[in-house]
């Protein structure tokens, strides 16, 4: 298992579960300093970073690409997966496509988590469902022809209305033609939902392609009740052996929240 | 302790179709009902605990408030019918026999500033209680305030952000409400979160962290009740739980699954919260 930390280049947020903010080049470096593996990126746009750029920051700091959000299509755009109006549909998948072309260059899967939108109030929950199910089957075929996986987030049921279990999740994408697409085994969410997060993980693990490492409380590992032990005795049962990747309040500031992370990774995930 | 169960489970506002599961939790052993007050008038409510008082059960209530009745809004006016809307609520309560007046009405709900509270704001709230906190005392109920998790609510999501208020309110009347869910979300340790909460805790929902069935899920709790014990809590535990029973309170409450079937949330359920209350008293 490899284990990044989240940074966050959009320049309009201020606040969300991100480590490392606004500064590519001083969190690369913080994190290699930690021992960190690699970083996950949550950019405005697929070129706000020139990936020549970037293959020369990851390569100075040896330091991988672990995965991209595409959530700026949802912020910037107002763009889902599930719009009514297939047009904007259609334009998400065309912005998805644009990120999964971005981190599969750096071998990197793309991340769905709120570009997945939802079911607005008094829609039909069916109809939203199998939109998702054509975006997730077509931007899964972009990923499959770039080599790379595509991650699908299930989020808790206070941020969406669509699927909120690693089961629900994973039985969804059992119906879709998607073979390219896992799921995100996101621990803040999983908190609220899962009975027992190291029995999902264990259950659900064939479908599983990245994991977001975060406490009960949403601040970095360690700082919540989750027990980690627990959860990396199931990661490495299964044989988990993709991204542990802190998304997580940078609490109480990103470098500390770092290597708050780190250390808990070392302590109750790596393998021994 | 005595042992309730929240009527949300079956829906947002009980009606006279819903009296026979009154006689059913009594049956099952528990000692009281909890219902929302929103809509209906006093006469409603006086049917609905006439029939509690047939078969024996004792009730609480919950209640929310909204953007126009918000006690913690900048205007005072607005302030203003936060007061007559808890009057009304009290009055409601009171014809249905309850005595404990629960829920997040310290602000309005799913209301948001994109910033977390002030010290005005918790002001605010204090002095909106106080200004109810006798009159429900002359009408036989409790005042319990309840943090909710960040999605829901921010003046109020921990013990120690509950006792900020309830402090600067400083009245004996009020005191907050102990949900082991939103707390399961919110705090590191629920030991320390009840201790910290101490005798300001005036009431209790045992609620898993999925809202389906308690004992099912995450929740500490034997360190939840092993803490409430200590504290010396004696009081309710009134299960919360919810289905997708009824739609429209459902989506309100972000519910989209169910999460148990409904009979074995309250009668497992219930067994399940008054053992592991016994098994934890030392």
């Amino acid at each position: 298992m490899r284990c990044s930390a989240t940074v966050c280049l959009v320049g309009s947020l201020s606040s969300g579960p991100w480590i490392y903010w606004h500064d590519l080049e001083a969190a690369c470096a913080d994190a290699s300093s930690i021992g960190l593996d690699g970083i996950e990126l949550f950019t405005e746009s697929a070129d706000q970073v020139p990936a020549d750029e970037l293959r020369t920051l990851l390569d100075r700091h040896q330091l991988e690409l672990a995965a991209v959000g595409t959530g700026a299509g949802k912020v910037f755009h107002g763009l889902s997966l599930t719009d009514p109006d297939a047009d904007r549909r259609a334009q998400a998948v065309e912005f998805i496509r644009g990120m999964i072309s971005f981190g599969a260059s750096f071998g990197a899967p793309a991340i769905i988590g709120s570009m997945q939108g939802g079911v607005p109030r008094g829609g039909d929950r069916e109809e939203v469902l199998a939109w998702l199910g054509e975006g997730l089957e077509a931007c899964g075929r972009t990923a499959a022809d770039l080599g790379v996986t595509l991650i699908y987030e299930p989020l808790n049921r206070y941020e969406s209305n669509l699927l909120n279990t690693q089961a629900d999740a994973c039985a969804f994408l059992e119906t879709c033609a998607a073979p390219a697409v896992r799921t995100l085994a996101d621990l803040f969410h999983m908190n609220i939902e899962e009975v027992s997060l190291p029995d999902a993980l264990r259950d659900h693990a064939s479908h599983i392609g990245h994991v977001h490492f975060a406490d009960s409380n949403r601040r970095p590992p360690g700082d919540g009740h989750t027990n980690f032990g627990a959860i990396g005795e199931a990661l490495r049962e299964v044989g988990y052996d993709g991204w542990v990747s802190a998304e997580a309040f940078p609490w109480p500031d990103p470098a500390a929240a770092a290597r708050r992370t780190y250390e808990t990774f070392r302590e109750w995930i790596a393998e021994r | 302790m005595k042992l309730g169960m929240n009527m949300l489970l079956w829906t947002g506002h009980v009606t006279e179709e819903h009296v026979p599961i009154f006689g059913e939790l009594r049956e099952a052993g528990f000692d009281g009902v909890e219902i929302a007050v929103g809509e209906g008038d006093a006469d409603h409510y006086k049917k609905l605990g006439a029939a509690c008082d047939q078969v024996g059960l004792e009730r609480s209530i919950v209640t929310i408030l909204d953007v126009d009745t918000n006690p913690i809004s900048p205007d005072k006016k607005i302030r203003e019918a936060a007061v007559e809307r808890l009057r009304w609520v009290i009055e409601m309560t009171n014809a249905f026999g309850g005595t404990r007046l629960t829920g997040p009405f310290h602000s309005a709900y799913k209301t948001f500033e994109g910033r977390g509270a002030t010290d005005d704001e918790r002001r605010w709230c204090a002095d909106v209680m106080r200004e109810v906190a006798d009159e429900a005392y002359d009408a036989g109920m409790v005042l319990a305030l309840e943090p909710l998790n960040r999605f829901e609510c921010y003046l109020m999501n921990t013990s120690a952000d509950a006792r900020a208020v309830i402090d600067l309110c400083d009245h004996p009347n009020v005191g907050m409400l102990y949900d082991t869910h939103h707390m399961h979300i919110e705090e590191k340790d629920a030991a320390a979160a009840v201790k910290l909460g101490g005798s300001a805790i005036r009431h209790v929902h045992a609620s898993e962290c999925d809202r389906g069935r308690p004992g099912s899920g995450q929740v500490a709790w034997d360190a939840t009740f092993r803490a409430l014990h200590e504290i010396g809590y004696d009081d309710w535990l009134v299960i919360e739980a919810f289905s997708t029973m009824d739609k429209d309170f459902a989506a309100a409450i972000h519910i989209w699954r169910d999460f148990d079937p409904p009979e074995e949330i309250w009668r497992d359920g219930g067994a399940f919260v008054r053992q592991a209350w016994e098994s934890t008293a030392s």
